[in-house]
């Protein structure tokens, strides 16, 4: 499966403001639509989703949530991030009645799960190593963002 | 190899579940299991029961399923994988049969 195209697909935003998750993920959503990487009803589909089935998965020190979607309102594999300069409250994957407090949206767009999985399961065990987290939340330049995504596909080491 | 049905449970049955099952059949396989995942939405979870040995959820499924349930997101995040992949052997019977 070839990372580059995802990565290619991928758009980032530093140091956002936001009121809340509805807010950031409208925002993220759009910025995928505009660029005909989701259809036009992706953002109302993932909002819903997200209040049913929040995204939201607790770290510890920096917390992030995945908001997404069926992939019928997908045109092509791609991701929205945002870092926020104050963190907005998510519902908890595992506990949704839990609120946790968010630093780093990510706002994925799927197209076939069978290609996006190799991709996500790499971004998603990152999550466990703080040290990308950290950097990500420290970034000034959207450049910035997708360096750190960069690294995170070509580590060769696995990251635990 | 002691043969497992695994129910692999998320909200989209699209994205964390994916991830989820293929990092379950990575690690019980190493650990000597024979992993067949199947995924669904925590929707849709009562009618995909149906053979399964065990259901790893990422998200609240229904409770007194018949069917042993581990809700977890450690084969996401990569957070407390290996007390995840105990819990799994364990309500599963244990590892390899020895007989």
């Amino acid at each position: 499966m070839d990372f580059n195209e995802i990565v290619k697909n991928c758009i980032a935003f530093t140091e956002m403001n936001f009121n809340n998750a509805n807010e950031v993920i409208l925002f993220l959503s759009n910025e995928l639509k505009n660029r005909n990487i989701v259809k036009s009803d992706f953002p109302e589909a993932v909002l819903k989703r997200e209040k049913k089935y929040p995204t939201g998965l607790y770290l510890g020190e920096i917390n992030v949530a995945i908001p997404h979607t069926d992939s019928n309102h997908v045109v092509k594999s791609g991701l929205a991030i945002a870092t926020l300069t104050k963190p907005v409250f998510f519902g908890r994957m595992d506990k949704p009645e839990t609120k946790i407090p968010v630093h780093i949206v990510f706002v994925l767009a799927v197209s076939d799960p069978k290609e996006y999985v190799k991709f996500l399961s790499k971004l998603t065990s990152s999550f466990g190593n703080g040290k990308y987290m950290k950097e990500m939340v420290k970034a000034k330049q959207p450049s910035e963002i997708k360096e750190i995504i960069e690294n995170i596909f070509t580590n060769k080491q696995e990251v635990k | 190899m002691k043969k497992v049905k695994i129910l692999v449970v998320c909200g989209t049955g699209i994205a964390t579940s994916t991830v989820v099952s293929r990092k379950l059949e990575e690690k019980l396989s190493e650990r000597g299991f024979s992993v067949e995942t199947r995924q669904c939405k925590a929707a849709e979870v009562e009618r995909n029961l149906e053979g399964a040995d065990i259901i790893v959820a990422t998200t609240p499924v229904p409770e007194n399923l018949g069917v042993p349930v581990v809700r977890t997101l450690a084969f996401l995040t990569g957070v407390g994988e290996d007390e995840a992949v105990e819990e799994v052997i364990e309500k599963l019977g244990g590892g390899e049969e020895e007989k």
